[in-house]
């Protein structure tokens, strides 16, 4: 064919045409490769076994605590943006005090935290309550569920624990400020809480 | 338009040799963070690929009216293996889609004035890559009539 015959004559051309799309025939391999590697890292990066518990420790005071585990087995290090711990008990009868705090804590981006990729990590707080005002709101919660036909203790009244994290999946960019689609796409926001389960 | 063998597996060729560009630089478009190398939605440099992406097309077809047409061709191949990028963690990753409709939808809506682009520089390209080689030819030429003087 004579197509052939001109192939061959302008080699030098046609070489440098076939460098060309092979370049960006490449970068669309490793760029669809990276956004099915991200998509699975979306899907596959869960919380698990979250165990809540209150104990009595010495003094009479009760540690509230509460662990989680984060499953990263995709091949990107998360970096986490925030995460953060609440509990409480809500007391529906009280006006003024309907929810008591009873521990919490929080880490933000300046903490610098990671998930390596391919790894399992242990999130585990805990708060002593020691606070008299706090310790007496609980026993006035315990003393009124007792009055209503309830039995309560310490380490069985209803705490309510929400915890959540968002981390970032790897070193891709993601502050963009109109296409809010691209940071979603590398953003990974997980949450528990105690009436809703794992989501 | 009378099109011989030659001209089709031209015109074919080229279709397949010039769509990765295009592909990357929809794919791209859409997904900057992600794509590497990324272009970071710099239209100036998606238009100027695509016109180097229509030289070839000019410079190897002598009919412009083929030129033109394998510009419409390669673009199409190009968006739709775009296309097919994009749907590669539903296809090859075998994640499940939520809503097809909304997914592709949103892809057409962010792409399409790139199609714009894409033509328009390559029209520009091809005229750009027939410049280039009639310009060698004139060279050629001169060359060999220098030659034969000399002789």
């Amino acid at each position: 064919m004579a197509i052939f015959e001109r192939v061959k004559k302008h080699w030098i051309t046609v070489g440098m045409y076939i460098v060309f799309s092979l370049f960006f025939l490449s970068a669309c391999i490793v760029s669809a490769n990276t956004y099915g590697g991200v998509a699975q890292a979306q899907r596959d990066i869960v919380l698990e076994s979250p165990v809540e518990s209150a104990d009595i420790v010495p003094h009479g005071d009760v540690n509230v605590s509460f662990s989680i585990q984060l499953h990263n087995p995709s091949r990107y290090t998360l970096h986490v943006y925030t995460l953060s711990w609440y509990a409480k008990l809500v007391n529906a009868s009280s006006t003024s005090d309907r929810v008591i705090p009873v521990g919490e804590d929080y880490s933000g981006p300046t903490h610098y935290l990671e998930v390596p990729a391919r790894t399992t990590l242990t999130y585990t707080f805990w708060n002593v309550v020691s606070d008299p005002e706090t310790m007496e709101k609980l026993n006035g919660f315990i003393n009124y569920s007792k009055s209503l036909g309830t039995d309560y203790t310490l380490e069985t009244l209803p705490y309510e624990h929400s915890f959540s994290i968002i981390a970032m999946i790897g070193d891709f960019q993601h502050d963009y400020v109109r296409e809010g689609y691209l940071n979603d796409l590398v953003t990974v926001e997980l949450g528990y809480s105690t009436q809703e389960g794992i989501r | 338009m009378r099109l011989n063998r030659d001209d089709v597996a031209k015109m074919g060729l080229m279709a397949l040799l010039s769509a990765p560009p295009i592909a990357f630089m929809t794919f791209d478009f859409m997904f900057p963070n992600i794509s590497t190398p990324s272009l970071e939605k710099n239209l100036m440099v998606v238009f100027l690929i695509s016109i180097l992406a229509a030289v070839p097309s000019g410079y190897f077809t002598r009919r412009t009216d083929l030129a033109m047409v394998t510009v419409f061709l390669y673009t199409a191949a190009g968006y739709t293996l775009a296309v097919a990028l994009y749907s590669a963690p539903y296809t090859i990753f075998d994640l499940e889609q939520v809503l097809p409709a909304f997914y592709y939808a949103m892809f057409f809506r962010f792409t399409v004035v790139l199609l714009f682009l894409f033509v328009l520089g390559g029209f520009i390209g091809t005229v750009f890559g027939q410049m280039v080689r009639d310009m060698i030819r004139k060279e050629q030429t001169g060359l060999t009539f220098k030659d034969g003087n000399e002789g």
